[in-house]
């Protein structure tokens, strides 16, 4: 983990540039897709960095408490199966809204939509779920400080989820991830074929999602068993 | 499972694309049409774009000198001073409309993570109060002393105010101490940009291993930077106190900042000696006896709440 200063100097570098030119100019490559000589239009650019932006709040705001939610509805005696559908499906509402910048409690307005999911599970009542923006409730014991430092613990969790990929999936995802390597430059340094670098990046990353899953629901049961014993407020 | 999976699969595919491709309309309307399929397909997406701009903060993690062995558990640590009673003066954080107020007691440093992915270690009997906007972070040191590693967002400026004294930064890290009349200001990384209230023409701007004082009627004094003078500065933040040369009345004022047991010099003649040493920030016992044995001098340490230097006990 402890890179030397000079080295970590190097990846801000690159990454800043990286970002000021924005799309990923420097380390993309043409695929072998039929359509990337086509001039991409305003509209698609602009699905693109929606999405981005997204994923973005998504990670710094959202998944550090799926942990939490997973949780509280296992205490609702969910099984696991449920669990990840109502998780699944609360993503999909998450990904739908509009002005998810002006949610002023992220952590709370996932926590509702999961809330709201299983109500309407309960009742199988065919309606459009709706969140107010503003619901806060039921966080309203974890302490801001707390909050904060969910991102972080999601981080840490990710890291070692990482160091669990087979060697080769887990140098390849660094090196673009952390590094900011195109994947021809990590073929050339590893001595494999784009397709193979292409393929590990692919299959790291469905790993990587499979294993966030599991580590989450891990993390909720045990949360959730602390708490029906009274070990945890 | 396996169908889940499945869908994992798909989604990783979809976005490893659009990080390494060119995305053509007909890319677009390739995703649209396998978000359509399943109504499913667009939280699967957004889950796993959301994992991979994790890993993406990767390096600005580990930039921001976080201890990952300690990040459960010691986020916050009490460096308790003379007694118990500053243990139990636990920090208050509280939230007051959109304004988050941060405060530490004597002896007592705390790290703080910040809802924008920025960290503030504050020093102990100080005072902040942090206001997120979309447009700029506002943190204003109302007293004491805060370092922070500013998490980049160019979108965002950073600025500390205290006083009339502000500094803005981007993505770096600093630390800004009150003082009367103005602010000390120290940069471990990157640059900032400081200026007093009202006299933004005269903008001083410091690069890393700088530091200069800013005074509230806008005066600018940089301050020559010593070899390890910034890291030297900021050892408190792993609770340590390091002087180099250092005048031992500007020692104990140090020592003195951190524990209720203050360190008196008794004997006028010894404050300009000077001092090397690591030192815990909360042990002026130890300090004071490496005093007595490096300089010579006799040292009282019969009073509990004081330690007299250059006296006989009971002198």
């Amino acid at each position: 983990m402890a890179f030397p200063q000079t080295f970590r100097r190097k990846i801000c570098v690159k990454k800043n540039s990286r970002r000021s030119c924005g799309k990923f100019a420097l380390m993309s490559l043409p695929q072998n897709g039929p359509s990337t000589r086509e001039g991409r239009t305003t509209k698609s650019r602009e699905a693109l960095d929606r999405r981005r932006r997204i994923a973005a709040w998504v990670a710094r705001e959202v998944m550090p408490h799926e942990a939490r939610v997973r949780a509280w509805l296992g205490r609702r005696g969910m099984a696991r199966e449920d669990i990840d559908d109502v998780i699944q499906e609360s993503y999909c509402i998450l990904a739908a809204i509009d002005r998810f910048e002006e949610i002023a409690r992220p952590d709370g307005y996932f926590f509702q939509t999961a809330r709201h999911l299983v109500r309407r599970r309960a009742a199988r009542a065919k309606v459009v779920p709706f969140v107010p923006l503003l619901d806060d409730d039921h966080l309203d014991d974890q302490p801001d400080p707390e909050r904060d430092a969910a991102g972080r613990l999601a981080l840490a969790r990710v890291l070692l989820l990482l160091e669990k990929l087979p060697e080769r999936r887990r140098l390849v995802l660094r090196l673009n991830r952390v590094e900011g390597l195109s994947q021809r430059h990590i073929a050339e340094k590893l001595g494999l074929s784009e397709n193979v670098v292409d393929h590990e990046m692919r299959f790291g990353l469905a790993d990587l999602k499979q294993a966030w899953d599991a580590a989450c629901q891990t993390e909720g049961e045990a949360v959730a068993a602390l708490r029906s014993i009274g070990r945890l407020a | 499972m396996i169908e889940r999976r499945d869908m994992d699969q798909a989604a990783a595919d979809w976005v490893v694309r659009m990080t390494v491709a060119e995305w053509s309309d007909a890319d677009e309307d390739a995703l649209q049409g396998w978000l359509a399929a399943d109504s499913r397909h667009k939280g699967a997406l957004l889950q796993a774009q959301a994992l991979w701009t994790t890993l993406e903060d990767y390096d600005e993690a580990i930039a921001r000198d976080a201890m990952p062995k300690d990040r459960r558990v010691t986020r916050r640590w009490l460096v308790a001073g003379g007694g118990t009673a500053i243990a139990a003066s636990l920090a208050t954080a509280v939230l007051v409309s959109r304004g988050q107020h941060y405060s530490t007691a004597v002896g007592e440093i705390r790290r703080v993570p910040l809802s924008d992915g920025s960290i503030a270690s504050i020093n102990t009997d100080s005072a902040l109060e942090v206001a997120m906007a979309s447009s700029r972070r506002e943190i204003k040191l109302t007293k004491g002393e805060a370092w922070f590693q500013v998490a980049k967002d160019p979108a965002r400026p950073f600025v500390v105010a205290t006083g009339r004294v502000r500094v803005q930064a981007v993505g770096t890290a600093f630390s800004v101490r009150r003082r009367d009349g103005g602010a000390d200001i120290l940069v471990t990384e990157g640059v900032v940009e400081a200026w007093a209230d009202g006299a933004e023409g005269h903008v001083i701007r410091l690069g890393a291993g700088e530091s200069a004082f800013v005074s509230d009627d806008a005066a600018i004094r940089p301050v020559d930077p010593k070899p390890g003078g910034v890291d030297r500065s900021l050892a408190w933040r792993s609770g340590k106190i390091d002087l180099a040369s250092t005048p031992l009345e500007e020692a104990a004022a140090e020592f003195n900042r951190y524990n209720i047991r203050q360190i008196e010099i008794a004997d006028r003649a010894l404050a300009k000696e000077s001092l090397d040493g690591v030192f815990g920030i909360n042990d002026p016992t130890t300090f004071a006896m490496a005093v007595r044995n490096g300089l010579s001098v006799p040292v009282d340490l019969s009073d509990p709440q004081r330690i007299r230097i250059g006296i006989e006990p009971g002198g």
